[in-house]
């Protein structure tokens, strides 16, 4: 038996190989575009082109637009001389945030006896993550801003003005950096997608050029025969991953804290089990391009379940059971535990235990696909 | 060029397309029940962060402290932990994201004027859920404070004016006043859903690259050009269906407002589809199998269409990866889309998208068009 499965990834190796260009593509994409994404959304939103007008031109207003520079979230770029100019730049996407102070700011401000002068702050609702983190930033910087003239106005110090004091800490990801979370999840996300995308094709190709019932005639059992298949997809989903990981540690400063074999190995059984999938569809389609196009559909919706944007504890109930079936959501807890917590597999057994189950479950049925195949 | 050519050349490929009527409804559907699935995964709000109490006080006081940091929702306090270790494993296991440590003199001090420390340990693990739950914690003991303070002044006799905050600030979201993420998600979304009819297009024709059925065209008095403008414009129709159906499904399923010329949407989705049918086309032209052909598929349309066409992270905030970003076209169209949909802009708003997507487009069918020459002749 071992020696039938050797003979066929010898063969699957073979025909690999003699593609030297798709090789290079398929080891060296996703690492590529790795970096590209990595570095282009590693700093999360900042930087976020800023306009400014200010009808007061007050120390004080002064004083405000700077507490807005101090932030890392705006860049104050443009003085736009009227709102008018101001819409513009905000449809035209140069402009993301509007700052619009009025005159008479600073005299409000002053005098006790008149209400508190309103600060005008607009967004572009069309870009909800950033209008989204603008909020939140600019509610911190304003709240702040306050509370520093209270102390002025009322000569209260600090203690009285605070009978309850938060010491916040942040385990695990201490300067809350957006790319050690995000990192994962697009490294999770591209190694599924490459390797899937190879072991799909195995089963269909051999259908599509009629050497399916070559291979079906030989001792060769459909066991053997998936996981020949899926030995090839394995061994360049591993080294794709090895060189994602290493640009992650070494380029991107993501941390890895847990234990190193345990990490090796773990990565090697998730892709056992994503490939699972890929071989299934290979198994049902009746071509190439079905087989693609549903593993398409599949890898879009890995995708979603892989947290990048939003974490799926948060999705709706019914999406939640579905994303059970997706080896990403599980992998991904699992990964981000070892490389950011440390921890070992007591953390996350039934991560582990939900993959087996689906790793067996998949292959299985694949297996019982084709022995129906051959019989029919 | 030869019309007559072209046009029967078109309708081959159209037969091509509506014959596998499975392959002919995935193609045209599918983009729509991406659109869909993504929307709805997509427009979620991080609320119900689970929580670990530990209360050392057992107060009144604490209570109702707890009671008003649990409040909203955003924040469910679901075990009480007995000591630290039971925190620390709690977080590694991910059962809890949060923990809030209340010490045994918290009602002491807080009621005779001194500051009592309450410790805040939070799940880095994930910076938004980290940070919506540090927010929130801070800026709810921040108004427990103030209740507090301003319910001790009173005892004494100098009340704290009502309006403590000396500005009032008005935040306008303007576009998507409520701002509800699959307002602004959705116009986006058509813009990475539409890449499709490309994938397509370019398995398409990489098929029949495979099955030889290409070289018997090429031996027909079929020129060059027309052979690719022959294949390339039956998916822009095909991909105009998808068009439709997508906008129909933002405007009246998920209540995206079209405030926008609806036929300048049209041209500029054909515009987009142009461009990206003939990078399709130049991948078909370049490979030799339907695998290859898929796979820099996904490397030149699905990755940067999420990742980098400012979606999620603003095209602003990406430093000199701007650049990268602005040669997907996926890019443009997200502009153009959410320009014609949500701030109802014109053409003498998004005339430079519309030019970089025709650039692009014309570019690339010039290229591919050299290519096959060379590789023909």
């Amino acid at each position: 038996m071992l020696l039938r499965i050797w003979n066929l990834v010898l063969k699957e190796f073979t025909q690999l190989l003699r593609d030297r260009v798709l090789i290079l593509f398929v080891i060296f994409g996703p690492v590529l575009e790795l970096v590209m994404v990595a570095y282009s959304t590693s700093a999360g939103i900042a930087h976020l082109p800023s306009a400014v007008i200010d009808l007061d031109h007050s120390p004080q207003s002064r004083a405000l637009v700077q507490s807005f520079q101090n932030v890392k979230t705006f860049d104050i770029q443009v003085y736009p001389a009227n709102f008018n100019d101001l819409r513009r730049m905000i449809e035209g996407d140069s402009i993301a945030v509007g700052i619009v102070i009025p005159s008479g700011f600073s005299n409000q401000l002053i005098s006790p006896a008149s209400p508190a002068p309103q600060v005008q702050i607009i967004l572009d609702g069309a870009e909800p993550t950033a209008a989204q983190a603008s909020i939140d930033a600019a509610q911190g910087l304003i709240a702040a801003y306050g509370q520093r003239l209270s102390l002025q106005a009322y000569t209260l110090d600090q203690d009285a003005l605070q009978p309850v004091e938060t010491r916040v800490r942040v385990r695990f990801n201490e300067s809350l950096k957006e790319s050690n979370y995000t990192i994962p999840s697009e490294m999770g996300f591209m190694l599924a997608a490459i390797t899937i995308m190879v072991a799909s094709l195995g089963i269909a190709r051999e259908r599509e050029l009629g050497t399916l019932e070559q291979l079906m005639v030989t001792p060769l059992r459909p066991v053997e025969m998936v996981i020949g298949k899926a030995i090839p997809a394995v061994v360049i989903g591993y080294i794709v991953f090895l060189l994602m990981l290493a640009i992650s540690l070494i380029g991107f400063g993501v941390p890895m804290r847990g234990s190193w074999p345990l990490l090796l190995g773990l990565a090697a059984f998730y892709l056992f089990v994503e490939l699972g999938w890929g071989i299934m569809a290979s198994a049902i389609s009746r071509s190439q391009l079905q087989a693609l196009l549903l593993v398409f559909v599949f890898i879009m919706v890995e995708m979603v379940f892989s947290g990048y944007a939003f974490p799926v504890e948060n999705m709706p109930t019914a999406l939640q059971v579905v994303s059970n079936l997706f080896p990403i959501k599980h992998w991904l807890v699992v990964f981000r535990s070892v490389l950011l917590k440390g921890a070992g597999p007591a953390s996350y057994w039934q991560e582990l235990v939900a993959l087996a189950v689906l790793g067996t479950g998949v292959l299985s049925l694949t297996v019982w696909l084709l022995r129906r195949q051959r019989f029919a | 060029m030869n019309f007559n050519r072209t046009l029967s050349i078109m309708r081959k490929e159209w037969r091509h397309i509506i014959r596998d009527r499975r392959t002919a409804l995935l193609v045209t559907l599918s983009p729509v029940f991406f659109l869909v699935v993504l929307a709805y995964s997509f427009s979620v709000e991080i609320k119900d962060v689970s929580l670990a109490v530990m209360d050392y006080d057992h107060t009144p006081l604490s209570r109702s402290y707890l009671q008003m940091l649990t409040a909203s929702g955003d924040l469910k306090t679901c075990c009480q932990a007995a000591n630290y270790d039971e925190i620390e494993q709690w977080l590694t296991d991910g059962k809890v994201k949060a923990a809030l440590i209340i010490p045994p003199d918290f009602d002491e001090r807080a009621s005779t004027g001194e500051t009592a420390q309450v410790q805040v340990i939070v799940d880095g693990t994930d910076p938004n859920t980290a940070n919506h739950a540090i927010r929130h914690i801070v800026s709810r003991s921040a108004n427990f404070s103030t209740r507090l303070l301003s319910a001790e002044l009173a005892r004494l006799g100098t009340p704290l004016p009502a309006d403590s905050s000396p500005v009032d600030v008005r935040m306008r979201t303007w576009y998507n006043p409520s701002l509800k993420t699959v307002i602004g998600i959705v116009p986006a979304l058509v813009g990475v859903v539409l890449g499709m009819p490309a994938i397509a297009a370019s398995l398409a024709i990489t098929r029949e690259k495979e099955w030889g059925t290409l070289e018997s065209l090429v031996a027909t008095p079929v020129g060059r050009s027309e052979l690719l403008i022959g294949k390339l414009v039956p998916y822009i129709f095909s991909g105009m269906i998808s068009v439709v159906l997508c906008a129909a499904v933002a405007v009246w399923w998920f209540e995206v407002p079209l405030r926008g010329n609806f036929l300048l949407y049209l041209l500029l989705s054909a515009d987009f589809l142009l461009a990206t049918l003939s990078i399709g086309v130049l991948i078909s032209i370049l490979v030799s199998s339907q695998q290859a052909a898929m796979i820099i598929s996904l490397l030149v349309f699905l990755f940067p269409g999420f990742f980098l066409s400012g979606i999620f992270i603003p095209l602003s905030a990406m430093g000199i990866m701007k650049m990268e970003a602005y040669m997907v076209p996926t890019t443009h169209y997200v502009l153009i889309n959410r320009g014609i949909f949500l701030k109802g802009a014109g053409l003498e708003t998004l005339w430079p998208w519309a030019v970089a997507l025709l650039v692009i487009g014309l570019l690339v069918m010039l290229l591919s068009f050299l290519i096959f020459k060379k590789l023909i002749d």
